[in-house]
């Protein structure tokens, strides 16, 4: 009886229809939210080429989510203060405190802030040790803040291989260990002007790490 | 018999929008397996461990020729309590299924320590027909990858090889428990004069952890199984029982076991915690729109307020951005300094982030001379539920400020929506609306005794139409196209039959009119918000429903009082009316604790005339999801009242975005009552006051206002 009842549910649901519009679109984004299906997009790491990346017009940055492989292209978008924020088309944002993530939005668990002046200082040579205060958005709709200690190793002369080629810079390993012991390690490459080129951050216990490639820059 | 079971079962858990969740945990003993009473137990008998909390089970099990459906809900990280549905095939041997409703409550009095047990003490089916009655005391403890468990019980629990009550030595009331098996007609009677009376009996057995996933027990039980023994032949000839429990990855239990010598049992169980509902992230919607920082010293410029027009145009900008965004602006007005904006939320239910999305709009079109913001939510009937007030210089310094999520709510200025000196003189396109929807139904009752789940489906027609702000008419029709309801056995009721007619209305309202009203909705005055609704009210009752509601927005308490006048409909809901006419009323109470406990309390004048109280209390969760319960004592006698003895049961709120990390309003809700009888019945009229007002008041914004940045 139980499938009899569900199938004529099913069945009306689809041809139910009100002054918003069809509930089967509703529907069917309720059921790919449930089965997390999302349509695969373009490989952008094939469709990036330094010849595209070239003949873009104005900065570019690209990002992508390490854990699920989605990727985007960022271009700048407001600035405030000291922090630049990098922008998506469906408005997901990174932001930037001299090249070290300081918020996302639009990931889902969000990290609302985080506390990096001390970072970015140490990223750059001038400390080997400092301090990062995150706040995430939780599945309760507030706020968990978690600190870590980081310690730096200048590794180095390296360099720097992104979509746009490959660029010398030095490598910066940055170690961050919480009060319940979870161990983060990003890695930053520094061109010689001193910027970010590339770097692989970690976001959120939710979004994890990010892989950020600097392209262009005007 | 056991596939109505079990669909009744999958019904409650689509009803309750059950999903995936991840039960990811590497110690074995992160979260006790349930056992065949669907209560942390070895095998059939219980341990003394509890589930997570806020944990929320489902439980299907098959017993010799029973199907058990069990609700455990961990209220607190000591409380938790069980709602049990039974159904015994062919029970007295006469070829009917009997279905059983129990209740169960347990308490931990001590956590397990490094040198102590845990320590529960139970009370089960406490107020049913007392086919599963028993209480016990029971203390578990963990070695490593085993734990022992040992118990003493009463009733059922004390129904094999058991010995005088040792409380007898206080009182020899205790020695006899009385015969309170008395049928049908007594389910849900509070009886505590059974209680830890009669003989004792000892349990106990042990589980072994072999890794995280797979779990064995071995148990000696004391439960004789009297009742299946006379009435159904079970076959008891051995105390000791074996099983095993394998937890999948996503939630769901199995469990299976060799009971009593004589049967092989299986169980399936599915555990969601409302607190982490998903694996993957929160609420899943894109970014917001950006927050533009203005230029030094543009503030002073004024130009644009001599330009003609400037209002309506910004005006229109504001309501294109918030459309975008699921918005709606419902008024607007802009000066030199200030901007009020007045919006309904038709589609998040996240209140706070959608504050802060209309900030960031309004930073990047108001001129820069605006410095003040005021945001006025609506509710969905046109009422302003209050005024939020941000100072456009201290989002742009507090955007990206390590503690700028409370920093921006210290300095917000939440205050009654009626205070303002500023109104809106423009009109948004919020109104005038009309909606409507043609669509299907389901319309269920649980537990008819002859069949536990009761369906009707059909087509149905809706509308909606708001001409000013607040005025709101609205009606509906449904035509059904199949459907039992209307089987449902004649009441026997001897109060006047305000809702136990529902299988007359069922069977004679094949097309019927489910209500159609024109209510009013205002503010009357500081912390008053008011309703006036007249018309068919609902399927039962047409008449006049006024009710006004004290609630300032920074308080917890609300007061409100409702008075209708009420004529009950003909079965057949056309226009027709019955003889039966009514005042009623209640005066009520609602209080927000600052955990996620909500209390209300009703009192005034039910539907069949009598006078009483009713008493809910929920567990509101911050990502919607409610959970509670709600009992109503009236000067109707439990006997009068018939068979429940009074009006009792659950209920159930999950949104949708819970589950699928996109955003909306819609969420299931479900009232799971026993029965539905005529003592301490309420018209159920549309439009009630307080959950629409409370939304944007300081506490429930406070809760969500981690999300105003995002």
């Amino acid at each position: 009886m139980m499938r009899l009842v569900l199938s004529l549910l099913c069945l009306s649901i689809l041809s139910a229809c009100s002054s918003s519009g069809s509930e089967l679109n509703a529907l069917r984004g309720t059921l790919s939210g449930i089965m997390g299906q999302r349509a695969a997009p373009p490989n952008l790491r094939q469709s990036l080429t330094p010849e595209a990346i070239a003949n873009f017009n104005g900065p570019l940055m690209f990002v992508e989510v390490t854990g699920n492989g989605i990727q985007a292209g960022l271009t700048p978008g407001v600035r405030n203060g000291a922090v630049q924020q990098w922008i998506t088309q469906d408005a997901a944002s990174l932001s930037f405190l001299g090249g070290i993530v300081t918020a996302s939005r639009g990931l889902g668990g969000d990290l609302i802030t985080a506390d990096v002046r001390d970072v970015a200082a140490a990223v750059q040579g001038r400390a080997d040790h400092a301090e990062r205060v995150h706040r995430y958005l939780t599945h309760e709709n507030s706020l968990e803040i978690r600190a870590f200690k980081c310690s730096y190793v200048q590794a180095g002369p390296d360099s720097a291989d992104t979509l746009a080629g490959r660029f010398p810079a030095r490598r910066v390993e940055e170690t961050c260990y919480d009060s319940k012991g979870l161990k983060v390690e990003n890695q930053y490459w520094i061109d010689r002007s001193g910027v970010v080129r590339r770097s692989v951050q970690w976001i959120s216990p939710f979004v994890g790490y990010v892989d950020i490639h600097r392209l262009k820059d005007r | 018999m056991r596939l109505r079971i079990g669909s009744f079962a999958v019904s409650l858990c689509l009803a309750m929008g059950i999903g995936s969740e991840a039960v990811s945990q590497s110690n074995p003993w992160t979260r006790p397996t349930l056992s065949f009473t669907g209560v942390p137990g070895i095998v059939d008998m219980p341990t003394a461990h509890q589930m997570q909390d806020a944990d929320l089970t489902a439980t299907l099990g098959f017993v010799d020729g029973t199907a058990r459906t069990t609700f455990h809900f961990q209220i607190t990280p000591r409380l938790s309590g069980v709602f049990r549905y039974t159904a015994f095939g062919d029970f007295f041997n006469n070829g009917v299924d009997y279905y059983d409703r129990s209740f169960d409550l347990r308490y931990q009095l001590l956590q397990e320590g490094r040198y102590h047990p845990a320590v529960t003490v139970a009370l089960q089916d406490f107020g049913g027909t007392g086919v599963f009655a028993g209480e016990y005391v029971v203390a578990t403890k963990t070695f490593g990858k085993l734990r022992a468990t040992g118990g003493i019980g009463w009733g059922r629990f004390g129904s094999y090889n058991g010995f005088t009550n040792p409380l007898g030595l206080f009182s020899d009331r205790f020695k006899v428990r009385p015969n309170q098996t008395r049928g049908v007609g007594q389910t849900g009677r509070l009886d505590t004069s059974h209680w830890f009376r009669g003989d004792a009996a000892l349990f106990g057995g042990l589980e072994y952890a072999v890794n995280d996933r797979l779990r064995l027990g071995l148990e000696y039980s004391s439960d004789n199984y009297d009742l299946e023994q006379t009435n159904a032949g079970f076959d008891r000839s051995s105390p000791f029982n074996f099983g095993l429990n394998y937890r999948f990855r996503n939630g769901v239990d199995m469990r299976a076991a060799y009971l009593y010598g004589s049967t092989v049992a299986v169980q399936f169980s599915y555990t969601l915690n409302p607190k982490k509902p998903r694996r993957s992230a929160p609420v899943l919607d894109g970014g917001p729109p950006p927050l533009l920082v203005r230029a030094p010293g543009a503030a002073a410029n004024l130009g644009w307020t001599q330009q003609d027009g400037a209002a309506e145009n910004l005006r229109d900008q504001v309501a294109q951005v918030l459309a975008a965004d699921g918005l709606a602006l419902d008024g607007f007005s802009v000066r030199a300094r200030r901007v009020l904006v007045r919006f309904r939320n038709p589609t998040d239910t996240n209140t706070a982030q959608s504050i802060g999305r209309i900030a960031r709009t309004l930073s990047v079109l108001m001129p820069a001379s605006v410095e003040q913001f005021e945001i006025v939510p609506v509710s969905g009937n046109g009422l302003a539920l209050s005024r939020i007030t941000l100072n456009r210089s201290d989002l742009e310094e507090l955007e990206y400020a390590p503690d700028g999520a409370w920093q921006s709510f210290a300095r917000a200025r939440i205050e009654d929506a009626t205070t303002g000196d500023l109104t809106a003189d423009l009109s948004g396109p919020a109104t005038p609306s009309f909606t409507w929807r043609i669509g299907p139904y389901l319309q269920a009752t649980y537990f008819d005794p002859d069949s536990p789940i009761r369906v009707d489906v059909g087509v149905e027609g809706t509308f909606r139409y708001e001409p000013v702000s607040g005025l709101v008419l609205s009606g509906g029709v449904r035509h059904r196209l199949s459907g039992n309801r209307g089987e449902t056995r004649p009441s026997e009721s001897v109060l006047p039959h305000v809702r136990s007619d529902v299988g007359l209305y069922a069977e004679a309202g094949e097309t019927a009119l489910t209500n159609l009203t024109i209510a009013h909705y205002f503010r009357p005055g500081k912390d008053l918000y008011g309703r006036v609704t007249a018309g068919y009210l609902e399927t039962m009752y047409a008449g006049v429903s006024g009710e006004l509601l004290w609630k300032p927005v920074n308080s917890r308490l609300a007061l409100g009082v409702e008075l209708n006048y009420v004529r009950q409909r003909e079965f057949d809901q056309g226009f027709g009316l019955r003889d039966y006419d009514i005042l009623t009323g209640h005066v009520s109470a609602y209080y927000k604790a600052s955990n996620d406990f909500h209390y209300q309390l009703d009192v005034g004048r039910y539907l069949a005339g009598d006078w009483g109280a009713t008493l809910t209390i929920d567990r509101e969760f911050a990502n919607g999801i409610k959970v509670g319960a709600f009992a109503t004592l009236t000067d109707v006698p439990f006997d009068t009242f018939g068979e429940g003895s009074f009006d009792k049961g659950l209920r159930f709120e999950i949104p949708v975005s819970a589950f699928t990390g996109r955003k909306s309003t819609n969420s299931v809700s479900r009232t799971i009552r026993p029965v539905l009888r005529d003592g301490g019945a309420r018209l159920n009229v549309n439009g009630r006051l307080y959950n629409d007002v409370r939304d944007y008041h300081q506490s429930d914004l406070q809760k969500q206002w981690g999300r105003f940045w995002r």
